[in-house]
């Protein structure tokens, strides 16, 4: 079985309402760059014990992932809102899903 | 005939977000909508300060994300509400957010917001919305005026 591709183009064009590749490509790339600040936040927020703070970057990065269609990032980022005892795997999954990402942006 | 690009025509519009790409992503959609302008505050604070500024008091519509750290979209709205600056009490306030908790949207409404909507949104959909709670918000106004 194929895994999901990190960001659903198809559904990313129909909700912005475009079909340029540019421009599809412009928006991967600005969700790409805002979430090397949201992963740093979130490691960081993590490193302090700050489990509210945890839980709001997670929230917040989750909601620009739905929006950017990034599908198997939200789902990590759903992981570490709903189990935070647990977060310590799910904020290293999401590094390996947004690592994926990047990979794949960059390919 | 009705053109989707003029849905926001004419519009100062504050768009409150800490996650950069929501930011650029909704102030883009905005602009493609006719908005005249589009501020952007990256957080409560940053908007707070927006909001009470001179700048503050061209805004029509106040576009607010809930889970925000120091100062939430909540706190905002019932700032607004309670009257924050003159002009603010009656700006439109619409959420958009990916909260979809049964408590947090009765409690938006109940503090007076004019839209709530949910994460992912397409941009015809969200300039519908919006729209439609700015007129909501100016009928409101004309009706409270009315002896």
């Amino acid at each position: 079985m194929t895994s999901p591709s990190p960001i659903d183009f198809g559904s990313l064009a129909a909700l912005i309402d475009t079909d340029d590749p540019a421009r599809l490509r412009e928006i991967a790339d600005l969700f790409a760059r805002s979430s090397i600040r949201m992963l740093a936040r979130l490691q960081e927020d993590w490193a302090r014990g700050d489990t509210k703070a945890v839980k709001v970057t997670a929230h917040g990065w989750k909601g620009a992932a739905k929006q950017a269609c990034a599908a198997p990032l939200a789902e990590a980022l759903a992981r570490i809102e709903a189990d935070l005892p647990e977060a310590a795997e799910a904020i290293a999954e999401v590094e390996r899903r947004f690592q994926a990402l990047q990979n794949w942006i960059d390919n | 005939m009705f053109d989707k690009q003029d849905l926001l025509a004419g519009m100062n519009v504050l768009v409150v977000d800490d996650v950069a790409f929501s930011l650029t992503l909704v102030s883009g959609m905005l602009r493609e909508m006719g908005s005249e302008e589009v501020i952007t505050a990256n957080g409560g604070v940053d908007a707070l300060k927006i909001l009470q500024s001179d700048q503050g008091r061209e805004i029509d519509l106040v576009v607010l994300d809930v889970n925000m750290p120091m100062v939430d979209g909540l706190t905002i709205l019932k700032m607004i509400r309670d009257g924050l600056t003159e002009a603010a009490k009656s700006v439109a306030v619409a959420i958009l957010t990916g909260v979809s908790e049964e408590q947090v949207v009765r409690t938006a409404f109940s503090l007076g917001v004019d839209a709530y909507v949910m994460k992912p949104v397409s941009k015809a959909s969200l300039g519908a919305r919006l729209a439609k709670a700015v007129a909501q918000r100016q009928e409101n106004r004309v009706s409270t005026r009315l002896p």
